[in-house]
């Protein structure tokens, strides 16, 4: 009769997406927030690279994201904005080819896809490990060192003016998609994101800051 | 003693001795609700028994997990999710951390062909096909849809989730730290399915114990606590509110009791002559049951022990009579015939019962007429033999002479009586709620607390109490299977209607072979499929070759074996079919679980409308309610015509109308005014107080009879009227504790019979002969 009540029935495939989703999302809120002008003349690290980032607030910024694929014959181009409202509302808003919205508030996501006239709700800690990627990065959002290096091994090079930073996942399920993110930029302030996929696949999102 | 009182005394050990033998050997209690309840005579009332018996919804234990912050209540859920999972004992676990498994994700690809909605001919058309991989293209832009990029090649049109999707229910608990979790997250949620039917009490306890046991281990270092809900878990917690408040209010009972006859007897010896009869009329009675019905069934038990409570009063009758010059032989002599009279007429009333079709007022009436003959008989017979002479108390005189003062009190005032009667029997005609509570859930001895726990997890896990169904029978599962898919169209209409808020057919997750077969003929041919993807594909950035997967899968296809009911066993899948899909009486049953019915009319018309009686609406809690009804109007019936035959054996007894009315007048103003006070209290009336109500028609009638006994002098009157108040004292003593029970059942017993044995009481002494001796 009654069956267990269940929407625990999600293919497993939907939250390696989301880990996918969750990492560009976060990562392009990164440069988003409003950088300290660091003029003191110390040494620069990734110690000083997280507390440009740690200093949260609300911001825009126009995307281009790229997505290579070995069963295409040409990239996927999509381009749109992105939000960040601390301290947890992060929005990818998609407006060509399509409008498609991504917004995490919290632990929710919800994609509205208004096409098709669709709001999708869906509750992140159901994907441990994507709950895992999404604490972290906000951690570190927040200014929390330790927590991203809880999630990644972290290679920082190149100079305060253009540097690159590798984050390499250590979970083993995370790794099973992603080899690694790399991110680009100058200063406070994200260039590109480029998540490469186990499978060779990957994508690159070019970010331009907006002024609100 | 003489040699036929020796003779006498080791035959009463002998059979009793026999009886205990026999019940501790032989006895098998009962305690399922079906045992208790009238055979069914429906096909409807059928199916609900056998569904409160063993079905699924019957076997869940609901689970929550609570004090102690959300983060560490989640992963208490998953520990204990983690061990239960690795019992046998459940079919299995769900607490919202499981996913589908690899297994069930092939199962579900390999077959994606089978059970899609979609497939029919207009599905792989070019058209078809294009639309299919433009949205495709969409889902791989998307973030969501990059990693689903692998099952692409083989699966362009998303068959495999649109299967999914019909497994998924729209509606599920919160999910909290990655465990389901009540709305304001105080509580983590967990359903567990036993594979031990609900009435296999034994089993089901072991299965709770084993809970209790896990979740002792992984939380041995917290401060949650466990709640569980479900129908097994009510079992075992009224087994063991009943056992454990009857066992202390019957000792304070008891005690009190004993202090009172102590008090009047003092005698130890004779205190503890005083539960013989009763405790011999039950041992007798409990015998007699199970040997006649191969079975005693648990109400059976309480309910005839209350009935053959009355059996208490015997011994204090010969008590108080007993002189102090004479033997207790001659005091039982003397009041013998107006003992036997009384005996009679209830044993009488209770013999009606005997006649019922119902096995649970059947297996009554054995109980309470063998229970009352037997203690009657102890009374007459052993007794008197065990007294020693001039057995007697001192204190009776005097108290005798208090008596009778306290009993004219209600005489004097008994026109104010008259009118409180009259008043409750007006108040009954014209009351505002209903008289009776037919509702199953009120029958069930569960407190208050428990249900409103059970309530809020169910709410709270989205897995609202299944009332409503459409019962489909059949001799095959295929056959079950054709008539919910000829029944799916309809339903959707009635969603579209609003006539309900959805439905859950077991042909959604299993289609028949028929349509399964129709989908495979529905499939292309390999080159016609080959042309359209080739056509669909213009302009699509797709690289060429990348889909010769899913023109090798559909070949496959259409030629694969069917899915059946076996592929799906042991997995989650297969557990919801199991659930709406299974063998029923040597044929198949299946049901559709309904939700948010708002035309009942519209579905049984519905059902009506297949045009065989293989298919039936069903609302369980309506359906329940009528067969307690039924057996409430049988049981009323019977005792009617039982109260009519003890009318005419008191009136040949006592030879006098005016006598008659004397006796039977409180009695009848006795129930009324117990039931008028019932209802202002809030209590409609239940089979519970109809069975005690029985017990005070009996103990009422002793009452009038005594009172209107002629008596030789007043010596005898005196003693008379002491051994009444004797007798109602205890039973007031014993009843009135039993009322402060929180076991609803007990404690509408102890009220019930508390009451009407003090109103009895003083109306019988009210409305009493005046005798002047």
């Amino acid at each position: 009769m009654p069956h267990a009540p269940s929407s625990r029935f999600l293919p497993w495939f939907v939250w390696r997406a989301w880990c996918l989703l969750l990492v560009s999302l976060a990562l392009a809120a990164a440069p988003l927030q409003a950088a300290p002008d660091t003029t003191d003349t110390t040494e620069w690290d990734f110690s000083r690279l997280m507390l440009g980032f740690s200093q949260a607030g609300s911001a825009r910024a126009r995307f281009t994201e790229r997505k290579h694929m070995q069963i295409l014959k040409e990239p996927l181009i999509t381009s749109g904005l992105l939000e960040f409202h601390a301290p947890d509302r992060l929005e990818k808003r998609v407006l060509k080819p399509y409008e498609e919205l991504y917004l995490v508030t919290n632990d929710t996501l919800v994609i509205e896809q208004p096409a098709k006239g669709s709001t999708r709700r869906f509750v992140l800690q159901r994907y441990p490990v994507m709950w895992a990627f999404v604490e972290g990065l906000r951690g570190t959002l927040a200014g929390n060192a330790e927590t991203l290096r809880r999630f990644y091994a972290i290679k920082l090079q190149g100079s305060r003016e253009h540097w690159r930073l590798d984050l390499d996942p250590l979970d083993d399920a995370m790794r099973e998609i992603i080899t690694s993110i790399r991110i680009e930029g100058a200063e406070a302030r994200i260039g590109t994101i480029e998540i490469l996929e186990k499978n060779g696949d990957r994508s690159v999102m070019a970010i331009t800051p907006e002024s609100p | 003693m003489k040699f036929r009182q020796r003779l006498v005394l080791i035959l009463w050990l002998a059979v009793l001795a026999g009886c205990a033998i026999l019940i501790a050997t032989y006895t098998h209690v009962r305690t399922d609700m079906s045992g208790f309840l009238p055979e069914a005579s429906t096909p409807q009332q059928k199916f609900l028994v056998s569904q409160l018996r063993e079905g699924a919804a019957s076997r869940l234990i609901l689970i929550g997990l609570e004090n102690a912050p959300a983060a560490e209540l989640a992963g208490l859920s998953k520990s204990l999710a983690d061990r239960l999972r690795h019992s046998d004992r459940f079919w299995y676990i769900a607490n919202g951390t499981q996913q589908w498994t690899m297994g069930e994700q092939s199962l579900l690809m390999r077959n994606r062909y089978l059970l899609s909605p979609s497939v029919d001919k207009n599905h792989f058309t070019a058209p078809a096909l294009r639309v299919a991989l433009a949205e495709s293209l969409h889902r791989l832009a998307s973030p969501l849809g990059a990693v689903e990029k692998h099952l692409l090649p083989a699966d362009p049109t998303h068959e495999l989730g649109r299967v999914l999707e019909q497994w998924e229910s729209p509606e599920g608990p919160r999910l909290e730290h990655g465990a389901w979790f009540s709305p304001d997250t105080r509580r983590a949620l967990l359903v567990a399915e036993t594979r031990a039917p609900a009435f296999d009490l034994d089993n089901q306890q072991a299965t709770i114990g084993e809970i209790r046991q896990a979740f002792g281990f992984v939380s041995s270092s917290s401060s949650a606590r466990l709640v569980l809900s479900g129908p097994a878990v009510f079992a075992q917690a009224s087994r063991d509110a009943i056992s454990q408040d009857a066992w202390r209010l019957s000792l304070i009972g008891t005690v009190l009791v004993i202090v009172l006859v102590w008090s009047v007897y003092r005698s130890a010896w004779l205190v503890a002559l005083s539960a013989l009869p009763l405790v011999a009329g039950i041992l007798v009675a409990v015998a007699v049951v199970s040997v006649s019905f191969q079975y005693i069934h648990g109400i059976t038990l309480a309910f005839g022990m209350t009935l053959t409570g009355v059996a208490v009063d015997y011994p204090i009758h010969l008590f108080t009579h007993v002189r102090k010059s004479e033997s207790a032989q001659a005091a039982i002599k003397r009041i013998w015939p107006t003992l036997r009279l009384a005996v009679a007429t209830t044993v009488i009333g209770y013999f009606a019962m005997l006649f019922s079709d119902f096995p649970g007022l059947a297996q009554l009436g054995v109980f309470a007429v063998t229970g009352l003959i037997t203690a009657a008989a102890t009374t007459r017979w052993l007794l008197p033999l065990l007294m020693p002479r001039g057995a007697s108390s001192p204190a009776i005189p005097s108290l005798s002479r208090k008596a009778i003062r306290w009993v004219n009190l209600p005489y004097r005032w008994r026109i104010g009586f008259l009118a409180g009667v009259a008043a409750a029997a007006v108040f009954l005609l014209i009351k505002p709620t209903p008289l009776w509570q037919d509702d199953i859930a009120a029958l069930s001895p569960v407190p208050e607390h428990s249900k409103r726990l059970d309530r809020e997890l169910r709410a709270q896990l989205g897995a609202p109490d299944v009332r409503e169904m459409l019962v489909m029978r059949a001799d095959t599962p295929q056959q079950v299977l054709e008539l919910c898919e000829q029944m799916t169209p309809a339903l959707e209409n009635l969603v579209q209607q609003a006539a309900l808020k959805g439905f859950d057919p077991p042909c959604r997750y299993q289609p028949s072979a028929r349509i399964q077969q129709a989908r495979q003929a529905a499939l292309p041919e390999s080159a016609v499929l080959r042309s359209n993807l080739r056509q669909a594909l213009a302009d699509f950035p797709f690289r060429s070759g990348l889909f010769s997967p899913f023109l090798r899968d559909v070949e496959a296809s259409k030629t694969q074996p069917l899915t059946e009911l076996k592929d799906l066993q042991g997995t989650a899948l297969g557990m919801r079919v199991n659930n709406l899909l299974f063998p029923y009486e040597q044929k198949w049953a299946g049901v559709i679980l309904l939700r948010g019915v708002k035309d009942g009319v519209a579905l049984r018309k519905l059902a009506a409308d297949m045009g065989t009686d293989a298919v039936f609406a069903l609302d369980m809690k309506t359906e329940s309610e009528q067969m307690v009804k039924a057996y409430r109007d049988q049981a009323l019936a019977i005792w009617g015509f039982g109260i009519l035959v003890v009318g005419l054996v008191l009136l040949a007894g006592v030879r006098s109308i005016s006598t008659l009315l004397r006796v039977v007048t409180p009695v009848a103003a006795s129930v009324a005014a117990v039931c008028a006070l019932l209802l202002v209290l809030g209590q409609p009336l239940s089979l519970f107080h109809l069975v005690a109500l029985l017990l005070v028609v009996g103990i009422g009638l002793d009452y009038g009879l005594f009172f209107n006994s002629t008596f030789a002098h007043a010596e005898e009157q005196r003693r008379t009227v002491l051994s009444l108040l004797m007798c109602s004292g205890t039973t007031v003593i014993v009843f009135g504790v039993l009322a402060l029970s929180r076991v609803p059942v007990l404690s509408a017993i102890g009220i019930t019979v508390g009451l009407g044995s003090a109103f009895c009481l003083i109306l019988a002494a009210a409305f009493r002969v005046k005798q002047q001796v």
